[in-house]
């Protein structure tokens, strides 16, 4: 493709919408130009492939042509998405502290179970770049997590340090929760290593992780949830799982495994 | 879509997603359910998988909604954009199924074991037809501007005329026609790169 074409490519990406004058110069250069002509012929067939994406049609039973049986599943489908909507919203702070604190203790007996139920799969910690099966990456540093969702979902992400520092590394600060599909690989923190792990104190890391099913999360939220000094690192792992598990859901821990 | 406008109005549907209201998300469900479900039996027998692929569809849909990406504008717009964005979703997950099984199929060592490959209703549902349908939405949704979002969407999907899209949305004509040749420029140019057409 040449200069004159990636000057004219623009003209031809949108002849729909050309004037007589500019119609004429880019009808001109597809006649001269087979690269251009295929390209074009190429974008048209890919919005031809679109359009057998019909709408949902606008009809009162969208089920009229379904059988019995397909008529009791959706039935029974709609009746799950609706129960599952009726467990309780996440609840805030302030109104929760004794259960709160009852949640400490309860997690410690329930902390090696913790991974059972858990709405995530695969949960790795590694490199995001390592995870990703860059072979030029060095292995270095434990640098993040990977998983999958069981459901789809926003997922929150909380750091621990050495010292017991908790970070809240995902939603971002100033960024909106990301709703993350189903299955699919799932690399957090995204980029940025440089941001979060800035003034982190040496020593085993852990991990976090529970998925916000039933909206997205309110970050300022969150962020008040992590302990300002929870006096050792064991008791700041447990006050967040407690938290965590109280304003989000089920919580999955993903230690660094060379340490503890 | 069943119950449709039988409680609140749209406008009132559409504030109570974007607070997240749970009686919002409740009706919005209820409402939208069945033209969702039967729209993934198109595409697939298997039971669980239409459950899933609907659930997912409807609190994506909720979502995006409480995350702003639909403004309301008049009438009629909040379902017309539900019309045109749900297929899209459960074609979704119908791509991601299809991937997932075609990795696995290929991580079989003995050919003879692969399981066949999943089938739907559609036969014009090949894999290449999901990846330009994930490619067409990705850039779509990267257009930072939701009115030109949902212009092209409406001309693409529903192939309107200009002037039933300005209508529809609600805006001045010319604007519409403006919208629609810079978003097709964006829309294209991120197809061109994505599906790699300038080969």
């Amino acid at each position: 493709m040449t200069s004159e074409c990636t000057r004219l490519r623009r003209l031809i990406l949108v002849e729909e919408e050309l004037g007589a004058q500019e119609l004429a110069e880019a009808r001109r250069h597809l006649q001269a130009c087979p690269a251009c002509r295929a390209l074009r012929a190429r974008v048209l067939a890919v919005e031809d492939a679109v359009r057998s994406v019909a709408a949902l049609p606008e009809t009162p039973d969208p089920l009229t042509a379904s059988s019995e049986v397909e008529r009791v599943q959706a039935r029974g489908s709609l009746a799950a998405l609706l129960a599952a909507q009726e467990t309780r919203p996440p609840r805030r702070w302030p109104r929760t502290l004794p259960l709160a604190l009852a949640a400490i203790v309860a997690f410690a007996l329930i902390l090696p179970t913790l991974q059972r139920g858990s709405p995530v799969r695969d949960l790795r910690v590694g490199s995001p770049l390592v995870l990703r099966g860059d072979a030029e990456t060095p292995a270095g540093g434990t640098h993040g997590v990977s998983f999958r969702l069981k459901q789809s979902g926003y997922p929150v992400l909380v750091h621990i340090d050495g010292d017991g520092a908790a970070r809240l590394i995902h939603p971002a600060a100033g960024a909106p929760p990301a709703l993350l599909a189903k299955d699919r690989l799932v690399l957090l923190p995204p980029g940025e290593e440089a941001v979060w792990r800035a003034d982190l104190a040496a020593g085993p890391e852990t991990y976090l992780l529970a998925v916000a099913t039933h909206g997205p999360p309110d970050p300022e939220h969150l962020q008040a949830l992590l302990p300002v000094a929870a006096g050792s690192r064991q008791e700041a792992i447990r006050a967040v799982t407690a938290q965590l598990s109280e304003a989000v859901g089920k919580v999955s821990r993903c230690d660094d495994p060379s340490v503890d | 879509m069943t119950g449709e406008g039988e409680r609140h109005d749209e406008r009132a549907l559409a504030a109570g997603l974007r607070s997240a209201a749970p009686w919002a998300r409740r009706e919005f469900f209820v409402a939208a359910h069945d033209a969702v479900y039967a729209y993934a039996c198109r595409l697939t027998r298997d039971a669980d998988l239409r459950r899933d692929w609907t659930h997912d569809c409807l609190l994506r849909l909720a979502a995006e909604v409480a995350e702003g990406r639909f403004v309301y504008r008049r009438p009629g717009s909040f379902w017309a954009w539900f019309r045109i964005r749900a297929p899209f979703l459960v074609l979704d997950s119908l791509r991601a199924r299809r991937r997932l099984e075609s990795r696995e199929i290929t991580a079989q060592t003995d050919a003879e074991d692969a399981p066949d490959p999943p089938s739907t209703d559609d036969p014009r549902l090949d894999l290449e037809r999901l990846e330009i349908l994930h490619a067409v939405n990705a850039c779509l949704e990267g257009l930072t501007n939701p009115d030109q979002r949902r212009i092209l969407a409406l001309l693409l999907f529903e192939e309107m005329p200009y002037e039933e899209i300005a209508a529809a949305v609600g805006r001045p004509l010319n604007t519409v026609r403006t919208d629609i040749r810079r978003g097709r420029v964006a829309l294209r140019s991120c197809l061109v790169r994505r599906l790699e057409l300038e080969r």
